[in-house]
């Protein structure tokens, strides 16, 4: 309505346009650079600002206000813990951190992406009952971290643990650890992958499921027709066309992996087992250890960043590589 | 046609599909039952008396003596160095979930509209700053943020939570940015060609139009924030919100061994999500293809 009005008038005079043209300019201008001043005073603040003063930091003992500059003590702490020159045992500040922390990259990468993957692509080909799994299995995505956590806690630890009743009512109690599960070194951290590989299938189930929407159903119609199976339309068609969202996902399940602490602190924030790099940075934080939290932080961050600029350098190639 | 379909399971790589179809419904019916079997186990767990629990945890059909009790204490109890109840903390997490909310469906919404439709060199460097802030573990620079929110006095206040929320730049910004750089133009063109400013045609024009993605995003803030345990404990002690509440439960109840009160806590935690989610399932999931990850 409002076009076909505005189309039917007399254009105005050439000099009139650009004046006018020039003031929507000027206008725009200062609209947009007043919508975007504050993201980026916030932005500058709490992102650059916070990043540099945590490099600052980290060259810092204590906190804030009471504390001095101790060069690399910080580091050289860190760095002893990491590479087990100080051995650290029941402290969480341990060669295990490192560890721990990258080995829930192939385990993101090799088990819950593809058993992700394999389920959105049943539930986008409408096996019997989707509409069900579809939202049941979203679920962990939904429920706090703090409820699925101790839901975990009370199956595995302590005496009275779940796992542990249910062995014990099977006559199959001589296999539970003496220390139980999570405070014996060879199942703790086994059974926080267990529970992340549970809890970690959920999220992006939604992503992958609403990128295989947008495969063309005649595709898959025709090579039906063709007799191909199943698993053929996964991994000629749903695969190659999913690829650059399968290459952004991974990018974000690899930083997510450096950001993995909740669980820890959630089930037992001082076993030494279960320690990561994440835990460490929040543990000394919330203990005011500012400098040392720093310095753990610095680390997290440069080792993130390699890990995840070679991930998105090496998706990136094959990204282009894949085409449809 | 049955002709034909005798022949498709006959041939070799239809034998495959079946034990495909077979593993893949196995596995999603696990995932499935056991996430269901964990809400079944704490609600009924809820109810039960702790000397049924402690005796066989398992045995979440045993209901001898249930009872709502449970409940009662929970929501009759104070908690934590601040004492607050739970209709305290009720309080807490609803300021938050209600500010915050409005805050991430204003800024990050228009932000990512002027990245999209002005050409700035700011929002060509707000679209860098998202990029650069994917690839750096955010869980570095916590300390630094604690310690200059206890610095500037902003450490247990609404204030400081309300602060640290009212960022634009980010994931939700970029999102928002694809959804507007994909939508038409010609309202907002004619608006303009009649007068309308720039302010008046993003909240007149674009911003109803991009309102499945705010609410969608809107309802999965809402879960977030009131999930979120980390902020309140880091930021917000002194008013604790259900999540932090819960977890003070959980610990209490673990010391005296009163597992029961610790699944009532949770059950009521997990009861508001659930009809959260069940009144919206349909909206989130077919939004999120919206404004989905774009290769």
């Amino acid at each position: 309505m409002i076009k076909q009005q505005t189309g039917g008038a007399k254009p105005a005079s050439p000099d009139k346009i650009s004046n006018g043209m020039k003031r929507k300019k000027i206008k725009d201008k200062i609209f947009a650079y007043s919508v975007l001043i504050w993201p980026t005073i916030h932005f500058v603040i709490f992102w650059i600002c916070m990043n540099a003063s945590t490099i600052l930091l980290s060259f810092r003992s204590g906190n804030l206000q009471v504390g001095s500059w101790n060069n690399f003590r910080n580091y050289a702490g860190a760095f002893r813990a990491i590479f087990g020159i100080d051995k650290n045992e029941g402290m969480i500040m341990n060669w295990r951190a490192l560890l721990n922390t990258l080995s829930l990259i192939p385990l993101s990468m090799c088990i819950n992406l593809p058993i992700t993957l394999i389920f959105s692509f049943a539930i986008f080909r409408k096996i019997k009952g989707y509409r069900i799994y579809q939202v049941v299995l979203f679920l962990p995505a939904m429920i706090s971290a703090t409820v699925l956590c101790f839901v975990f806690k009370m199956f595995v630890n302590g005496n009275n643990a779940v796992l542990n009743k249910i062995l014990a009512a099977l006559h199959w109690d001589g296999i539970i650890p003496v220390n139980n599960w999570l405070g014996d070194k060879h199942t703790a951290w086994p059974a926080m992958l267990l529970f992340s590989v549970w809890t970690g299938i959920s999220t992006n189930i939604i992503y992958f499921g609403s990128s295989m929407a947008r495969v063309p159903e005649s595709v898959i119609e025709s090579v039906q027709l063709d007799g191909a199976s199943e698993m053929k339309i996964f991994t000629k068609i749903v695969i190659p066309i999913l690829w650059p969202t399968i290459c952004t996902m991974t990018v974000s399940i690899v930083s997510g992996c450096f950001a993995w602490y909740m669980p820890s602190l959630l089930v037992a924030p001082s076993n030494e087992y279960l320690t990561t790099l994440g835990l460490i940075v929040i543990v000394n934080t919330k203990a005011n250890q500012f400098g040392l939290a720093a310095a753990w932080g610095v680390i997290t961050g440069v080792i993130g960043m390699i890990v995840i600029t070679v991930f998105r350098k090496v998706m990136g190639r094959h990204a282009e590589e894949v085409e449809f | 046609m049955t002709k034909k379909i005798e022949s498709e399971f006959k041939s070799p790589a239809h034998i495959g599909d079946i034990v495909y179809k077979v593993l893949v419904t196995l596995g999603i019916f696990l995932f499935s039952f056991s996430f269901v079997l964990v809400l079944v186990w704490m609600a009924l767990n809820s109810l039960r008396v702790q000397k049924s629990y402690f005796n066989k945890p398992y045995a979440f059909w045993d209901l001898k003596g249930a009872t709502f009790d449970n409940y009662v204490q929970i929501f009759t109890m104070k908690y934590g160095a601040s004492r607050a109840t739970m209709w305290v903390m009720l309080k807490n997490s609803l300021v938050m979930i209600v500010v915050c909310t409005l805050l991430q469906a204003v800024i990050p919404v228009i932000t990512g509209y002027v990245v999209a439709r002005y050409r700035t060199k700011l929002g060509s460097l707000a679209e860098q700053f998202v990029i650069i802030s994917m690839v750096i573990p955010a869980i570095g620079s916590t300390a630094s943020t604690y310690a200059f929110m206890t610095a500037i006095k902003l450490k247990n206040t609404w204030a400081g939570i309300f602060l640290m929320n009212a960022g634009g730049i980010g994931f939700g910004m970029l999102l928002y940015k694809n959804y507007f750089a994909s939508i038409s133009w010609e309202y907002a063109e004619s608006a303009f060609l009649d007068g309308a400013g720039n302010l008046r045609v993003f909240f007149n024009i674009m911003y109803p139009q991009a309102m499945p993605l705010i609410v969608s995003m809107g309802i999965l803030s809402v879960i977030g924030l009131w999930n979120d345990y980390m902020t309140p404990y880091l930021y917000l002690n002194s008013k604790p919100t259900v999540a932090l509440g819960v977890y003070t439960i959980q610990t209490i109840a673990e010391g005296r061994s009163a597992m029961p009160q610790a699944f009532a806590a949770m059950s009521f935690m997990t009861v508001f999500v659930l009809i959260l989610y069940a009144s919206f399932s349909k909206t989130i999931m077919s939004s999120m293809s919206v404004g989905g990850l774009k290769g």
